[in-house]
């Protein structure tokens, strides 16, 4: 398949923590069809919901004392998700995100956040941070409320 | 105040320093983190309280306001309103779904107020302007830029308290 050739051709050394196994990057062709701009998948939306709630219980890490940055960022993921197959960093700005992507440091939870529990994107943070609320969780709702009106270009 | 940054900013900066430890110990603290920087910080946060947590959520409410004193620049105009500027510009690099972003916007939009005349500020979306995001080696968003003459000047990464955008434009006034 085509997507593997490419896969491999970005893949770094063996060995090296970058070859750590992220599956799926490419997202399905149904999928980016409907990953217009700004417009993100209910079900991407939730993935990256859930997924940010157990990793915070995992690494001990809390939400952002102004939950519409979790939100935010939440959404940014999904988004990537939807129209990169992967949920790639949206606080950080990268020439070629398909490259990006495939090749995986920045997808979430990033090479920083798995090793030294830094996320500049402010999503998990560490119970000594200044900026961290009590919460691991968010809803969904809370989530489009925070992000209503949003449609991928802040104004 | 001005350590106030290390903690958002990026995590290169975030490294064990030998000259915040006594400081812990003067403290009385116990190092439980291996983020020295971060600890420095904290203790200087504790110290001014909880104000400036009320002053960064405050600030991230304030943005639905949609004050927007910086206009926007990109990759068509960023020549003629940034390089061939007379007076120094600020220019405040976000990206659509960054959330620390937005924290740091409403500051920006209160300092092109504060500073009229002297300084100019926009907001650079460099999803939509990846030419100039790309020239000047922008990587983690928010990235606050000054430039003057054409020339960049400085570079503040991160969502940093307003005083140390203001400590770094000083420099230029």
């Amino acid at each position: 398949m085509q997507t593997s050739t490419a896969t491999c051709l970005l893949q770094p050394h063996p060995g090296s923590i970058l070859s750590a196994p992220r599956s799926a990057v490419r997202p399905s062709r149904s999928v980016r069809a409907h990953a217009k701009e700004g417009e993100v998948n209910s079900k991407s939306l939730e993935g990256m919901r859930k997924f940010s709630e157990q990793y915070a219980r995992r690494t001990e890490t809390y939400f952002c004392m102004d939950k519409s940055v979790t939100a935010v960022v939440i959404k940014g993921l999904a988004e990537h998700k939807d129209s990169l197959g992967a949920p790639l960093c949206p606080c950080r700005h990268y020439d070629d995100k398909q490259a990006e992507a495939v090749q995986g440091f920045w997808n979430c939870p990033c090479v920083p956040m798995r090793e030294r529990k830094e996320c500049h994107c402010m999503l998990f943070l560490t119970p000594d941070n200044d900026f961290r609320g009590e919460d691991q969780k968010i809803s969904y709702e809370e989530i489009e409320e925070s992000t209503a009106g949003m449609s991928g270009v802040q104004s | 105040m001005a350590s106030l940054t290390a903690w958002t900013v990026s995590a290169p900066t975030c490294r064990p320093a030998a000259a915040a430890k006594p400081l812990a110990l003067v403290q009385g603290q116990v190092a439980r983190h291996s983020c020295s920087v971060r600890r420095r910080s904290n203790i200087l946060l504790a110290k001014s309280g909880v104000h400036v947590r009320r002053q960064i959520s405050l600030q991230v409410s304030a943005q639905d306001t949609k004050t927007e004193a910086a206009g926007p620049v990109n990759d068509t105009d960023f020549k003629e309103k940034v390089l061939d500027s007379k007076v120094p510009v600020l220019i405040d690099f976000w990206a659509p779904w960054c959330g620390p972003c937005r924290m740091i916007a409403p500051i920006v939009d209160e300092l092109a107020l504060e500073y009229e005349g002297k300084m100019t500020a926009f907001k650079l979306n460099t999803d939509e302007s990846p030419k100039v995001a790309t020239d000047y080696g922008i990587r983690s968003i928010p990235t606050v830029m000054i430039f003057k003459d054409g020339q960049k000047m400085e570079t503040v990464i991160g969502a940093v308290p307003k005083s140390t955008l203001v400590q770094t434009l000083e420099k230029y006034m």
